[in-house]
């Protein structure tokens, strides 16, 4: 089901076109370009929050 | 002066002959010289002392672990009211007593560590600049009901509870007092809920690894995240600052110590800044080895026990388990989104600030800090959002600074995975509102632009923390 006419605010809120996105084939190449930017980034704290629970068994508190 | 010595309910104002004194004469073999200089450094001028008062928490480890010991103590405590003025004792009446009410201290028989369940109120104590996590109880003294706004407070007995569990308790009754959805949790349910984690003997206390207190808050629900200094390096404050900021209080750890944060310190006053981080000073703690709301900030005098923001070499935050976005994960994302859309010739303020909110309390707040926004206001107060959101907020460091507004926000689902292809919810910048009309109606992206917004600045939002 495509959510073409589906909006959440009235027409005057319609525009697709903004500076950001200038169509939605744009926006997904922005997107993919955004994510393999994030990625490496995103994957290495993952491994920071891993070290960081194995820290967190050693050190006791009292 | 001391009214009603010998009854159950002694009335006591500090006067040339009654002092901090007359009440520890009366609470006779529940304080040691430690714990005196502690309550002394309380300034009240009237309080009343409650004996043979049954405190649940109390009367929990001692079921459970005080009565067990071939000698034991009493099974009664004592309850301290304070009040920031002479009242009426003689006539309970509730509108003046309430006025007056500073909240209240439970001493156990526990000593050399008696001071039981406390609940002050933090006008009691120096804390100019702060914002801080409170909870509301209702208190009943004299047949008169008093509501009492505070951080609770407990400290360890060295036999059933340590350090590790007096701070999880305290974390736990915050919960339990402000959100109905979290049950009150006793002393030694966190002894059982530790035991089916066990690394040693959970009774007497040995101490708690972090790993330890984690799992016991995930069986109570929660999603707690641990964060090591050595991995996060100069962000890790940030981090911690950012969810203190969202209004969760925090455990610390402290060599060999763990105390839980429960606001920040900031000044404000420093121009120049790129994020709201760049003006917090400090944390407010309260380590049961002191008394409620110290202060843990640069400085290693404005800490009793010398401890300074150094010190902190860990720290757990009790996440809802609806929120899949961390803190770090959405300073990435947002970092790299502002970076693309200034590229693409945007506008984008200098100063970040971020937290995790309700979208209820989002929309809520919407209603009046968008008034001279009203394209802004109708998209938040229309437009779905998830139960949770990471905010970034953007600003001028002048206007922020001077009257703590922004003029902008990125707003980012925190119950998406930070791997989900996303560009965040809502995009609102000077002048521009782009959203995902997608995600309202549970369908693909679908990005809209929002026309004719105004550069106009408007207050912080303030939902989590009350300011002192």
């Amino acid at each position: 089901m495509s959510n073409e006419n589906n909006l959440v605010l009235p027409e005057q809120y319609a525009h697709r076109v903004t500076p950001f996105f200038a169509s939605q084939e744009d926006f997904y190449k922005n997107r993919d370009e955004f994510y393999s930017k994030v990625k490496p980034e995103l994957e290495e704290l993952n491994e920071k929050r891993r070290r960081s629970e194995e820290a967190a068994q050693i050190k006791r508190y009292r | 002066m001391i009214k009603d010595e010998t009854s159950i309910l002694s009335y006591v104002v500090f006067d040339e002959i009654d002092s901090w004194e007359t009440v520890f004469r009366l609470c006779s073999g529940f304080l040691t010289d430690c714990s005196k200089k502690r309550l002394q450094q309380i300034n009240v001028p009237s309080v009343i002392v409650e004996k043979q008062y049954i405190d649940k928490d109390y009367r929990n480890t001692f079921s459970k672990f005080h009565s067990k010991k071939f000698v034991t103590p009493t099974a009664r405590c004592i309850r301290l009211h304070l009040f920031t003025k002479d009242i009426d004792f003689e006539n309970p009446e509730t509108i003046q007593w309430e006025s007056a009410y500073a909240g209240y201290i439970i001493l156990r028989p526990t000593l050399p560590n008696s001071i039981g369940r406390t609940l002050l109120k933090p006008d009691l104590f120096n804390l100019k600049g702060s914002y801080l996590c409170l909870c509301t109880e209702k208190v009943m003294v004299n047949g008169v009901g008093m509501k009492i706004q505070g951080f609770p407070f407990i400290s360890q007995d060295t036999d059933a509870t340590v350090c590790a569990q007096s701070s999880l308790w305290m974390l736990l009754r915050f919960f339990s007092n402000r959100y109905r959805w979290y049950k009150e949790t006793y002393p030694s349910d966190l002894t059982s809920l530790v035991k089916s984690h066990p690394q040693g003997r959970s009774m007497p206390g040995a101490g708690l690894t972090m790993m330890q207190m984690a799992d016991a808050l995930r069986d109570l629900g929660f999603a707690p995240l641990l964060y090591d200094k050595n991995e996060y390096k100069v962000d890790f404050l940030k981090f911690a600052y950012a969810y203190m900021e969202s209004g969760f209080p925090l455990l610390l750890g402290l060599p060999q110590h763990v105390v839980v944060a429960i606001g920040h310190l900031s000044d404000f006053s420093a121009p120049g800044k790129v994020s709201s981080f760049d003006y917090f000073k400090g944390f407010i703690i309260n380590d049961d080895n002191g008394l409620p709301y110290a202060k843990l900030s640069d400085n290693k005098s404005d800490n009793i026990f010398s401890y300074d923001l150094s010190s902190i070499d860990s720290f757990l935050v009790p996440l809802p388990d609806k929120v899949f976005l961390s803190a770090e994960q959405f300073d990435t994302l947002v970092t790299q989104l502002l970076k693309l859309l200034q590229n693409d010739g945007n506008k984008i303020p200098v100063l970040k600030r971020m937290f995790l909110t309700t979208g209820r309390s989002f929309r809520k707040k919407a209603l009046e800090r968008y008034g001279h926004l009203p394209e802004v206001r109708s998209f938040y107060l229309k437009n779905p959002l998830p139960h949770f959101i990471w905010v970034c907020e953007v600003s001028e460091p002048d206007i922020y600074s001077k009257s703590l507004q922004c003029t902008g926000e990125i707003i980012w689902d925190a119950t998406r995975n930070a791997f989900d292809s996303h560009l965040g919810l809502a995009i609102h910048l000077p002048e521009v509102l782009i959203f995902d009309n997608g995600a309202a109606w549970n369908m693909r992206e679908d990005y809209r632009q929002i026309e004719g917004v105004k550069e106009i600045p408007y207050k912080i939002y303030n939902n989590n923390l009350e300011e002192v």
